[in-house]
């Protein structure tokens, strides 16, 4: 073999590689997975005055470990992190105001983090995550009910998810906002992640 | 001239009580900062505002089903044409006013729950820019108001310190027609 050959393989290793990284043993794959930001929605609901308004961020970030083993694709963990400046609730003013110290308090704490310790499979796509949610400078347990798609042979999915948080336990709401009268203390949590494959 | 029929006054007479705690207390809420307070009070003012509507409406048909006693007869007839005008002008704003505040909570996202009671759906899909269109509309609106009470209520003490007729008695309540 010449001495060039040799070097142009090394280089395809290296080229190739990455794409191959995910760690094979006996024909089980683990792969990772990442929310495509362009396309994903991270919303919310809550109430004011017992009336329901909505809300979103735009800025997040969300990860999953898949497992893929004998044609099928089972979720192993969950992850993700949210810039909680990017709140969107369609009114400048509330939006201005959610960032401040008696609510997110963005300056202290940028960013909420949830990643997940145990998740449960239920069959059919459907999965119970059970992790920590880290918010306003308090970590707790929450539980998310996820349904995982992958479709295209592999190559794209979809996250379905939601959780029901009490913004109380976190401290969301300081003050005479940790009475519910005017803001409800059930904040239901939707996110549809468009899945992409990472190769890293 | 003949006194207006006691609904007419009862009416007339709570849509002004209401616009005068309306009016101010839309002012006073505007310039606090978003709290506890500004929430309680905007949703004081939708209430009322909603309260009006209602009011307004009542109003109106009574307007145009019932009778109202004429203006005295030594008016001139452009008199008569302009009381008609801002008062058809009155019942309008009155009935428009409260949508284009209701259009401005759609908007914003914001539910409008009146006395604490009734939850109102949301008449638009919620839009940035059309909520500065919205706040532009009830503010223009507001001043169109008030233009035109101060006009009324310039019109009404004309016929009682000018005129000197019983056109401002023929809605007081309680006074006994002269």
């Amino acid at each position: 073999m010449s001495r060039r050959l040799v070097w142009l393989s090394l280089l395809a290793c290296v080229m190739v590689g990455p794409a191959f990284a995910e760690d094979t043993i006996d024909g089980f794959q683990a792969q990772r997975w990442v929310a495509d930001p362009a396309k994903s929605r991270l919303g919310f609901r809550a109430t004011q005055e017992g009336a329901q308004f909505n809300g979103r961020f735009h800025d997040f970030t969300a990860g999953l470990q898949i497992a893929f083993a004998d044609g099928k694709y089972s979720l192993q963990q969950v992850d993700a992190g949210i810039q909680l400046k990017s709140v969107d609730t369609d009114y400048q003013e509330r939006d201005d105001y959610l960032v401040q110290e008696d609510w997110f308090y963005t300056e202290l704490w940028p960013r909420a983090t949830f990643s997940s310790s145990l998740i449960s499979d239920n069959g059919a796509g459907n999965y119970t995550a059970d992790g920590t949610l880290a918010l306003r400078g308090i970590s707790k347990e929450v539980q998310l009910d996820l349904q995982l798609v992958i479709e295209d042979n592999g190559e794209r999915g979809k996250l379905l998810g939601s959780a029901s948080i009490n913004r109380l336990d976190f401290g969301v709401g300081q003050g005479d906002w940790a009475d519910t009268e005017w803001i409800g203390n059930k904040v239901a949590v939707e996110f549809e992640l468009y899945l992409l494959r990472a190769f890293e | 001239m003949d006194k207006f029929s006691l609904p007419a006054r009862w009416l007339h007479w709570s849509i002004a009580g209401l616009l005068l705690i309306q009016i101010p207390l839309a002012w006073y809420m505007v310039d606090l900062p978003l709290g506890m307070d500004k929430l309680e009070k905007y949703s004081w003012h939708k209430s009322l505002g909603m309260l009006l509507f209602a009011l307004g409406v009542l109003r109106l048909v009574r307007g145009l089903v019932g009778s109202r006693p004429p203006l005295p007869a030594e008016t001139p007839r452009y008199e008569k044409i302009i009381a008609k005008v801002i008062q058809a002008l009155l019942y309008l704003i009155i009935l428009v006013m409260p949508i284009s505040g209701w259009l401005m909570s759609s908007a914003a996202n914001v539910p409008v729950k009146l006395f604490s009671l009734i939850t109102l759906p949301p008449l638009i899909e919620p839009d940035k820019a059309l909520v500065e269109v919205f706040e532009e509309v009830h503010e223009l609106q507001s001043f169109l108001l008030l233009t035109l009470i101060t006009l009324h209520i310039l019109a009404a003490l004309k016929h009682q310190l000018i005129n000197r007729d019983n056109v401002l008695h023929s809605m007081l309540p309680l006074v006994r027609k002269r």
